[in-house]
């Protein structure tokens, strides 16, 4: 590997990027996010499904406490993974692949996450 | 498959359990969007059902194939000896084991959890 190559190490462009980096960074985060949220969700399947006191504990946990603050987190990054994974599957097929196209998609991407991520807080408050 | 093939592999695999993840989180949010006073008779009889826990059994294999490309994807990407030297290999396999050991315990958890309710 050549040890010698340029390297930018300049913060303001590093953090300063095309929208479509942005929405495919986040893509990445949200993942990595539910590797681990998924134990949660495992969680609350076991709890809610073992007994009626079960699933009524999980009424309780989610009731407008920290926890309810933690499955929305979840949540809202479950539905940016899917939303921008449905994206991506669509470049895949060379849907909107042009880069005009992806300006707007990766917008469009992060605007209606925002949407459905506040509609999910609705649901759950 | 031969192992020049394995990017393809990976590539396909990340994309067919993607799908199955996306119809069953539809799947599973569309039945508790429509049942919000939901008693747990319901809600275990609805897991319960065969269709369900073979799909729940698929989508559990699916997470952890979908989770394992990802997170590999991750760990080949910042764990290298651009920034860890000559030991990003051996972190590297250390983050690996750690994927693979949660994965490993998802499925058992998440088999025993979907099939002791059949």
């Amino acid at each position: 590997m050549n040890t010698e190559r340029p390297v930018n190490l300049t913060f303001s462009t590093i953090i300063r990027q095309p929208v479509h980096a942005v929405a495919s960074f986040l893509h990445r985060v949200s993942g990595a996010f539910l590797f681990f949220g998924s134990a949660y969700l495992l969680f609350l399947l076991d709890r809610s499904l073992a007994s009626e006191l079960g699933l009524h504990g999980v009424r309780i946990r989610l009731d407008g406490t920290p926890e309810t603050y933690l499955l929305w987190l979840i949540l809202v990054a479950l539905i940016y993974h899917v939303v921008a994974g449905t994206k991506h599957l669509l470049l895949d097929m060379h849907v909107g692949d042009t880069h005009a196209a992806t300006v707007v998609s990766s917008y469009l991407v992060i605007i209606v996450s925002g949407v459905l991520a506040t509609l999910a807080g609705f649901w759950l408050w | 498959m031969s192992v020049r093939n394995r990017g393809l592999l990976d590539y396909v695999m990340q994309r067919v359990s993607a799908l199955v993840l996306g119809f069953y989180t539809f799947c599973l949010l569309g039945f508790l969007l429509s049942h919000s006073e939901l008693s747990q008779v319901e809600w275990v009889g609805f897991m319960q059902s065969m269709p369900m826990m073979i799909f729940s059994t698929v989508s559990l294999v699916s997470l952890c194939v979908h989770a394992w490309v990802g997170m590999w994807t991750i760990g080949t990407d910042y764990i290298r000896t651009f920034s860890f030297g000559k030991r990003s290999t051996f972190l590297r396999q250390v983050y690996q084991a750690f994927v693979v050991a949660l994965l490993l315990m998802y499925l058992g958890l998440g088999s025993s959890i979907i099939w002791s309710l059949g």
